[in-house]
């Protein structure tokens, strides 16, 4: 979040730099936790389900599953704290810009609903994203609340006693609440919108590999995130490659040529209407740029 | 999910010294009745017991030298080494293989005949039927398959009053459970027995699976109703009667509002094979008592008031105090009179989760059906048309 914005070295041969080190030590911390904090406490949500009892079985007893929930916990909210120091550091010590890309703006929502016309037909064009997108951002900082929730409802259920000698005594029921309601809509976010957006959709499926590598091949960079790949081509001052060519366009094409390729497709089809090429989506590229 | 509190279980120190006490006792009762009511042994073998009424004790005492040599279990050469009584005790091998128990007198030669079974029974006074016949195989898992019959239903068993009301049978176990029964008298379930009201439970209606003295197993087996593990059933088999509970003017519906607790999660979600160690979660027992239950109106209840509640939740909660204490529902929903900081938040979860992911189903499905339309779209057009 707090890398540099579009400059040359983001390019990496055929892949673009997206996530650095931190950043992708912080998701392997996150999502290996999540899992964990998952299969731990649904069971404990759900308590009369019979998978629950025979699952519990699995870890011989409760008090070992609930152990293991508490040290993902702990796992999540190192996490948090790994991700608020390096936002720090970066600002404060490296005197990296501030992540504006990650902040919400107006733009986002435009976005939204260029792609609700888009989705029932409205209109041809997708919306262009820069760095991150509205979905992106909305993740980011859902979990910036639901870790909130989840870390501030867990606390006072992992410590109760000590947590109503702070708070009235209805926080602990209200904790419950709050931590077993937010638990289910995060596992069920990650479950339908991240996993399908991250991995099962068409231009990545079955899997993203660059939360892992740090880096985006090319091709998809510019499906995704068609603004930043601009910046950072205008930056490096490169000309399209031929491999480039061969790839999805950006350019506009003639509105006399709709329908060409399709959306979603990893496989280029080149049109010689267009210097850069053809491909899935032409028509979206005529969007706001 | 919190629960950090100690073992709750009973000393097993006393435990056990009670548990031998009461053997004791069982045993020298075994011996001295024994030792007093030996008669020449008349040949009754087999069940050819005399179905009149009357025909006394004497007359069913049958040494019977096939049953002696079954195997005895450790504790029989205990209890007849201690009393020495002059007869050998039976035990009986159960014939389904179950654990041999004693039967002094041979008691079971008619009322453990299951073709016996419809011949013997009694009216009790408001006309209900009281089954005379013991099945064997449930006395042989019993806690009491040492104590003889004659201990609880006297020497001359046929000449005793029956049926028991639960308030005899409550003063028969009352006789060696004397701590028990001083406790259990004085009880919110034990006081209107006296008075002549029998809707409380009395000791085997929580003892026994079935209400039946004879199938009283130990507190702590895992298949007793009082384990750690049954206790809420237990309690609910009166206590989630509505009709019975609206009688005494209880509206709380316990037995639900204590599954869904911290309490009743952790006693639901321990396996089946769950030892002793892992159900150290309270139960109905540890919070309202057992034998001296009281009422939760009584003041002194150890749930009656903020401050009761707060000690009772420190037996497990170490600093817990008042506070803690009112953030437990107290049997209720919250609703937008009680604690309704709870009853709002369970609002506005129930909203929010939905509109969130129902938002989140949209953002999928959208460019997933749009992608669909493509693809099919595609599919549709000749190859050709596409360079």
């Amino acid at each position: 979040m707090a890398t540099s914005g579009a400059t040359p070295d983001r390019l990496d041969g055929d892949h673009i730099r997206r996530f650095d080190i931190h950043q992708r030590i912080q998701h392997i911390m996150m999502f290996s936790s999540f899992t964990l904090l998952a299969i731990t406490g649904l069971p404990m949500k759900f308590s009369e389900w019979g998978i629950s009892q025979w699952w519990i079985g699995v870890w011989n007893g409760l008090d070992n599953m609930r152990a293991v929930h508490h040290f993902a916990a702990w796992i999540m909210m190192a996490a948090c704290v790994y991700h608020v120091v390096y936002l720090l550091v970066s600002l404060l010590i490296l005197r990296r810009p501030f992540p504006v890309h990650m902040l919400p703006r107006l733009q986002d929502f435009k976005d939204l609903i260029q792609d609700v016309k888009y989705w029932v037909g409205l209109s041809n064009e997708k919306p262009r994203f820069g760095r991150f997108s509205y979905r992106e951002k909305f993740d980011y900082w859902a979990v910036g609340w639901g870790i909130t929730i989840m870390i501030g409802g867990g606390l006072i259920l992992m410590f109760p006693v000590q947590a109503a000698k702070i708070f009235p005594g209805w926080v602990i029921p209200l904790a419950l609440v709050a931590h077993s309601d937010e638990a289910v809509l995060a596992v069920g976010w990650i479950l339908i919108v991240h996993m399908y957006f991250a991995h099962l959709h068409p231009l990545v499926f079955p899997m993203n590999k660059s939360i892992f590598t740090g880096k985006v091949p090319l091709h998809l960079y510019r499906e995704e995130h068609p603004l930043e790949y601009a910046e950072i081509m205008a930056a490096a001052g490169l000309e399209p490659t031929p491999a480039e060519e061969a790839t999805p366009a950006l350019r506009p094409l003639p509105e006399s040529a709709p329908g060409l390729g399709e959306p979603g497709s990893l496989m280029p089809v080149p049109v010689e209407a267009s210097p850069r090429g053809s491909g899935p989506d032409n028509s979206r590229a005529m969007g706001p740029a | 999910m919190h629960d950090r509190g100690p073992a709750r279980t009973r000393s097993p120190h006393w435990k056990r010294v009670f548990t031998l006490a009461v053997m004791l006792a069982a045993a020298t009762a075994v011996g001295l009745g024994a030792w007093f009511n030996v008669q020449p042994a008349q040949a009754r073998p087999g069940n050819t017991c005399d179905p009149e009424p009357g025909h006394g004790l004497p007359g069913c005492h049958v040494e019977t030298t096939t049953t002696s040599t079954a195997p005895a279990a450790p504790r029989a050469s205990q209890s007849t080494t201690t009393t020495a009584p002059p007869v050998t005790p039976t035990y009986i091998p159960d014939p389904t293989g179950g654990r041999p128990y004693v039967d002094q007198n041979n008691c079971l030669a008619c009322h453990g005949d299951p073709s016996l079974k419809d011949l013997m029974t009694k009216q009790r006074p408001d006309g209900s039927t009281v089954a005379l016949y013991v099945d064997p195989a449930v006395l042989s898992y019993s806690v009491h398959r040492f104590t003889d019959c004659t201990t609880c239903h006297t020497d001359r068993p046929h000449d005793v009053p029956t049926p028991l009301t639960k308030l005899s049978l409550a003063e028969k176990c009352g006789s060696c459970h004397q701590h028990q029964y001083s406790q259990y008298i004085a009880s919110v379930h034990g006081a209107p027995q006296t008075s002549g009201n029998s809707d409380p439970a009395s000791c085997t209606d929580c003892h026994s699976a079935t209400s039946s003295p004879h199938n009283v197993v130990r507190v702590l087996d895992p298949s007793a109703s009082t384990y750690p593990k049954n206790i809420a059933q237990t309690c609910a088999k009166c206590h989630d009667d509505p009709e019975l509970m609206a009688k005494y003017g209880i509206v709380e519906k316990v037995y639900d509002s204590y599954m869904r607790s911290f309490h009743g999660k952790a006693i639901s979600l321990s396996g089946e094979s769950a030892a002793l160690q892992q159900l150290k979660t309270a139960t109905c027992v540890n919070c309202h008592g057992s034998h001296n239950i009281s009422s939760t109106s009584d003041p002194t209840s150890p749930v009656a008031g903020m401050e009761n509640l707060a000690k009772t939740c420190e037996q497990c909660h170490p600093g817990a105090g008042v506070e803690f204490a009112e953030g437990f529902l107290g049997h209720k929903e919250a609703d937008s009179r009680h604690i309704p900081q709870v009853y709002w938040g369970e609002k506005f979860f129930f909203v929010f989760t939905r509109v969130v992911l129902a938002g989140g189903v949209v953002l999928v499905v959208g460019p997933f059906g749009r992608w669909g339309v493509e693809q099919i779209k595609r599919r549709r057009k000749p190859p050709g048309k596409e360079e």
